[in-house]
């Protein structure tokens, strides 16, 4: 059979769209191309692109769960990205050569209780000792997540987790307004690390926890 | 209780051309001329239609000399029924929005 030339960037969108639909599709891409027998020039072409575009629908179209629900691979990714820093600042904040299980009666008469708002400081390393517990916690839900598939399912553990770093956010911040210094621990930076993303993992967490929706065939075509 | 989800202009747009003629077999340009929807918008959602048993395909030989089949489709009768269903619920909304408007 005879079939007419295509031009080169036609040809070189269909090579491209072959590529990427899935195999199971692969009626569908032929079905496309013989199309662009039928079409010249500009209509050709922009078919063509259609094609391309079509399989990289069909190519994203089962990533696209609608929901949170992810691999374990990717929850080991999360749970180090989340938790890892954090963990790190914790562990430092807590045994590091300054931290606070180092802390004696004559570090904190000499460093804190002698200076202004050394108290406020020494309560906030406290509360950062204590509240920073969300890190090894959540590290562990997470790889425990990763080995078992069993996530975060104690809600009130969940949100206490939550709050914590949001009440020493919220502690910080005013300790650096009384006075009058933003290095109390309230940057942007550590916010982050230290309290957006572990908050993030815990709620992720108790997202996984929760038992997965039934999928209701309503025999619709959604769209 | 089970709600039928509305499908987009889009699809409704192909649904009626393709209940203009049922029982005719469409191609895809044909198709595309008819709702004006480009091809990478026009074959995603006959995919979507053949998955769900709603549209039925098969490779038609050329009419023209030395030109290859073409891949034609049309509404099985679950497809029929469906669009109907949804003509039905566009129907329902406009009413709906009608009385709004009115009683605004």
């Amino acid at each position: 059979m005879n079939r007419p030339r295509r031009s080169l960037p036609v040809a070189a969108l269909l090579r491209l769209a072959r590529r990427l639909m899935p195999a199971h599709r692969r009626e569908w891409t032929e079905a496309m191309q013989v199309e662009t027998h039928y079409l010249s020039g500009a209509s050709a072409t922009r078919w063509a692109l259609g094609c391309l575009i079509t399989a990289i629908k069909a190519r994203f179209a089962p990533m696209h769960t609608g929901t949170f629900r992810v691999s374990r691979w990717i929850m080991l990714i999360e749970t180090l990205g989340c938790f890892g820093t954090a963990l790190l600042a914790w562990f430092e904040f807590a045994f590091g050569p300054s931290g606070v299980v180092r802390l004696n009666g004559e570090v904190i008469d000499k460093y804190f209780l002698a200076t202004p708002g050394g108290g406020y400081v020494l309560a906030l390393m406290i509360g950062f000792a204590v509240t920073g517990l969300i890190a090894p916690i959540g590290m562990y839900f997470g790889l425990r997540y990763v080995l078992t598939g069993r996530a975060l399912a104690n809600r009130r553990l969940g949100w206490a987790l939550i709050a914590a770093p949001v009440i020493q956010s919220v502690a910080g911040s005013i300790g650096s307004l009384w006075m009058g210094t933003d290095d109390w621990g309230t940057g942007l930076e550590l916010l982050v690390l230290c309290a957006l993303l572990p908050i993030l993992g815990i709620l992720h967490l108790m997202y996984l926890a929760r038992p997965a929706a039934p999928v209701i065939n309503t025999g619709l075509a959604p769209g | 209780m089970q709600r039928t989800r509305r499908s987009s202009g889009q699809t409704l747009n192909l649904l009626q051309s393709l209940m203009d003629e049922p029982r005719k077999w469409h191609h895809g340009y044909d198709l595309s001329k008819a709702t004006g929807l480009l091809s990478g918008t026009l074959y995603p959602i006959l995919m979507r239609l053949s998955d769900r048993g709603f549209l039925e395909h098969k490779w038609l030989p050329s009419q023209e000399q030395g030109r290859p089949p073409r891949h034609v489709y049309r509404l099985t009768a679950q497809g029929v029924a469906h669009a109907k269903q949804q003509f039905a619920l566009c129907d329902e909304a406009g009413a709906v929005s009608s009385a709004t408007v009115s009683r605004a």
